[in-house]
């Protein structure tokens, strides 16, 4: 590591160039990285930082392991199964690397408080799901402090590193709060699930999907409303497969397995350490670069296609557009003061009038003649009511749509 | 039963017969340099079946830095021993040997597959991936002795269901249908029907078939419109569907061109090179006496009623599959066997065959790419420089004002070599700042990709790099070229 950390480079940043020897090695040894999953992404991160310098490692992922993880998240073994993998994970990082430091959480990301997520200069999240990634993508966005002039306190900017694989295939993408792209920007750019359409899965079925799929979101239902379906429950799933069975054979259509069926059903994505690797890797680079100031950042989506007919592999950097009326990162951002003993009616002078005031979706303020008198009530009652009654959210950052501009209203409660 | 398998998730992948490959498969090692070792780790994880590692030297505590396989407490241990030790550690399906010494001598051995550190395995009748993590800079090297894949699995695999050229029972069929009647059944017509309809339609009316482009997308797209009749065609899934498939109206000369270019020797024997030229051989007889390939079993999911879709697939592509099947196979006169036919036929549209250069080749001489303005190809040139002064000094160019001097003059002559006028100073610069250095999270990028590209000339499936790829680790960026 001392090659990129004390010696000069002319194509790096020039932080990197001023803070490079003792201070840089000092600083990487002393920073902390969040890794958010402990799966087949979390588990080569966490090799990855441990090797690349980092002391302290934090890692929350709230799953336990399967045997289907083992043939890529290298740190589990068959006696693991059923332990928690953020615990198992850090268990093994730190008997084969003793000078780095894992602390292992159990929980979901949501049960931390903002403040948590504070002391990570960069978090890096190997996540399965869109809402988790929408979550902490949120986190980030709120923790950036501006000053009296609107600009952005240095330090305040927590990156956020996201990667994913499907099969072969991967991307990742860095994450830098108000400069790039943010994650909710380019929600609409997420391919579309596989759907089958209902008339065809309850009339014409065709595949061995559609009677799979039958099963799973009508009979399910009919026969057995009162049974919750649990998707690693071996029963449940072989009463869907020879459910399944039984209607393809009236349709005389071929091809329903168990393994389709369990594919189908548990919309099983296949995975393999090679693909992992690579993406987890590249994310910890960037990482690294942003620590060190070494290279230049990812900006901001590299995508790995590993399965290409014309060349073998295909990659591509795209620089991801912001959003402008993007409702976590958009440019028009308001940050108001109030007393928790003020009344909301306080916000009607504070705010743009005639705004539509949200927070979560749930209406705070409207201009809406129609509808006003619904929320009339809510404007004589004190912050402080409304945080006790759960109609107000502390931690989340209110939506006001002026006409039609989009407005992130950040209140700080006093 | 499959959730009991912890293969799953990759079989799912590239299949039983893919993990078969892998899991009879051998793999040599040479060099325990990080690179190396990540690369073989993501094999020992899905499973290959044995693993033989070489390497002369013993643990220092650089290796603690920068390879996971080797732990704090192994120094002074033989690394070769270590390595394997904690690979197959994590794997039981897998088995292997180490050896500490300088040359390996391969003679008598198979190999399904060697990895090597950084040129130490030039020639070589086996496949090779070569490897070379510099700073933040990787390289991969791919070559193969004889490259025919025929599961090439594309992204977007393309059907061939004969809508411009129907065989007889699927004429029959297709003119035993009028698109006309009440909503629901026209609704249910399926879309290769309305294809050939609207081939036919707009025969009648032009005197020939569509060719240029924008015959087949604008004005067959208008005749294809015209036959909804009273129907809005956008809310109609069928014809729909034909809009979205329109390029299965024409015929695809694609695969034509590909069978064409294939070179196959003439040899006898046993193996999978003479398999692929005997049935490379029994298509074109095939192709030759009934103007198409044989009609492979893939039928993609349309609009229409069930009964419709089970008896076009079953009794009328279904049976013109086996039919073809049998008289595929008398061409091919029991050379190969039924399981391999099946595979080829159902692969015949994207067959390929990749000759590669030999790295003494593009040592010797590089082949010209006209990608002046890529990092990555100026980061090649750097690394053969690098390497050059390797060669010459047995040591890696630092920072020192001399080093830097001699390594420009390398470069000097590896631009002439590959017809490049010069690279930046300041990319000189920077490649002499990592003298050599290994970085882990460099190797394991590399690592991960290579592993792919093994996986890929193990299994026989996907088509793999054909040569090499950089990676720009510093930038982020990585390209292929053929050198």
């Amino acid at each position: 590591m001392n090659s990129i950390l004390n010696t000069y480079s002319p194509l790096s940043k020039e932080s990197y160039n001023i803070y490079r020897g003792e201070v840089m090695r000092e600083a990487l040894f002393t920073q902390k990285v969040l890794v958010i999953g402990a799966g087949g992404l979390g588990c080569e991160i966490l090799k990855c930082l441990a090797l690349s310098g980092i002391k302290e490692i934090h890692v929350i992922d709230l799953d336990t392991i399967d045997l289907t993880n083992l043939n890529r998240q290298f740190l589990f073994r068959m006696k693991d199964v059923g332990k928690y993998k953020a615990e198992v994970a850090a268990e093994f990082i730190m008997k084969r690397i003793p000078s780095c430091k894992v602390i292992p959480y159990t929980k979901k990301i949501q049960e931390f408080a903002v403040n948590f997520y504070e002391e990570f200069p960069v978090i890096i999240a190997g996540l399965d799901n869109i809402e988790a990634r929408r979550w902490i993508n949120r986190v980030v966005i709120q923790m950036v402090q501006r000053d009296e002039n609107d600009i952005v306190i240095d330090g305040s900017r927590h990156y956020l590193i996201d990667g994913g694989t499907e099969g072969l295939n991967g991307q990742a993408r860095v994450i830098s709060p108000f400069e790039s792209a943010c994650y909710e920007c380019t929600l609409s750019q997420l391919p579309k699930q596989l759907q089958y359409q209902m008339c065809t899965i309850a009339s014409t079925p065709r595949l061995p999907e559609h009677c799979i799929a039958y099963v799973y979101e009508v009979l399910w239902q009919k026969e057995q409303p009162d049974l919750k379906l649990d998707k690693d429950n071996f029963d449940h799933m072989n009463w869907i497969y020879q459910k399944a069975l039984e209607r393809a054979k009236q349709f005389n259509i071929e091809g329903v397995t168990y393994k389709l069926t369990l594919g189908v059903v548990k919309n099983i994505i296949p995975a393999v350490a090679s693909t992992n690797a690579l993406i987890a890797s590249i994310c910890t680079v960037e990482c690294i670069k942003i620590l060190t100031g070494n290279g230049s950042q990812l900006n901001n989506y590299i995508q790995w296609y590993g399965q290409n007919h014309q060349t073998g592999v295909g990659i591509n950097v795209i620089q991801q557009e912001r959003l402008d009326e993007c409702t976590e990162c958009s440019i028009q951002q308001l940050q108001i003061k109030v007393k928790r003993t003020d009344q909301l009616s306080i916000l009607l002078t504070l705010l743009p009038p005639d705004i539509e005031l949200y927070c979560k979706g749930e209406t705070l303020i409207t201009n809406n003649n129609l509808r006003k008198q619904g929320f009339a009530h809510l404007l004589n009652q004190t912050f402080q009511e409304l945080i006790k009654n759960n109609i107000l959210d502390e931690n989340v950052v209110l939506k006001a749509i002026d006409r039609n501009k989009t407005l992130n209203i950040r209140v700080q409660y006093e | 039963m499959s959730s009991n398998d912890k293969y799953d998730r990759q079989v799912r992948i590239w299949g039983r017969h893919g993990q078969e490959k892998l899991q009879n498969s051998r793999v040599l090692l040479l060099g325990c340099d990080p690179v190396g070792v990540e690369t073989l780790k993501n094999l020992v994880l899905p499973g290959i079946g044995y693993v033989v590692i070489i390497d002369n030297k013993l643990v220092t505590d650089q290796d603690v830095e920068n390879n996971f396989f080797i732990p704090y407490d192994t120094i002074g241990q033989s690394r070769a021993k270590v390595v394997l030790e904690n690979l197959l550690e994590m794997n039981i399906d897998v088995k292997g040997e180490w050896h500490q010494i300088d040359n390996f001598n391969i003679d008598g051995q198979q190999f399904d597959l060697i990895i090597a550190n950084e040129k130490q395995c030039l020639e070589t009748k086996f496949n090779l991936i070569e490897l070379q993590t510099y700073g933040f800079l990787g390289r991969v090297r791919l070559y193969s002795p004889s490259c025919q894949i025929i599961e090439t699995k594309p992204m977007n695999p393309k059907y061939d269901l004969r809508i411009f050229n129907p065989f007889q029972e699927l004429k029959e069929y297709f003119d035993s249908i009028e698109i006309e009647g009440d909503v629901d059944y026209v609704a249910h017509i399926p879309y290769i029907v309305i294809l050939y309809k609207a081939l036919q339609k707009y025969h009648k009316e032009k005197g020939k078939y569509p060719s240029t482009f924008q015959e087949k997308h604008k004005d067959f797209m208008q005749v294809i419109k015209s036959l909804c009749g009273q129907l809005e065609f956008q809310y109609q899934g069928n014809f729909y569907e034909a809009i979205e498939n329109i390029d299965q109206a024409f015929d695809n000369d694609n695969w034509k061109n590909c069978l064409e270019q294939i070179e196959i020797e003439q040899n006898d024997g046993e193996g999978y090179k003479y398999k692929f030229s005997t049935l490379i051989s029994a298509l074109r007889q095939f192709v030759l006496i009934h103007g198409a390939p044989p009609l492979g079993k893939a039928f993609p999911d349309m609009k229409c009623f069930t009964q419709t879709y089970v008896h076009l697939k079953n009794n009328i592509y279904g049976i013109k599959v086996e039919k073809d099947f049998q008289i595929f196979k008398d061409l091919c006169q029991n050379k190969v066997d039924d399981e391999t036919i099946r595979l080829f036929i159902e692969n015949i549209q994207e067959l390929k065959t990749i000759n590669f250069r030999s790295i003494q080749q593009e040592l010797d001489q590089p082949n010209q790419v006209d990608d002046y303005e890529n990092d990555c190809y100026i980061w090649y040139i750097l690394l053969r420089s690098v390497n050059e002064y390797y060669r010459i000094n047995t040591k890696w160019p630092s920072q020192n004002q001399d080093d830097i001097q001699q390594l420009k003059e390398i470069v000097e002559i590896q631009c002439k070599l590959v017809g490049v006028d010069n690279v930046p100073q300041s990319y000189i610069q920077e490649i002499c700042r990592y003298e050599g250095s290994k970085l882990h999270m460099i190797a394991s990028v590399l690592g991960g990709m290579a592993s792919q590209e093994a996986v890929k000339l193990i299994t026989n499936q996907f088509v793999p790099i054909n040569n090499t790829l950089i990676y720009d680790g510093l930038k982020s960026e990585a390209s292929i070229f053929e050198f």
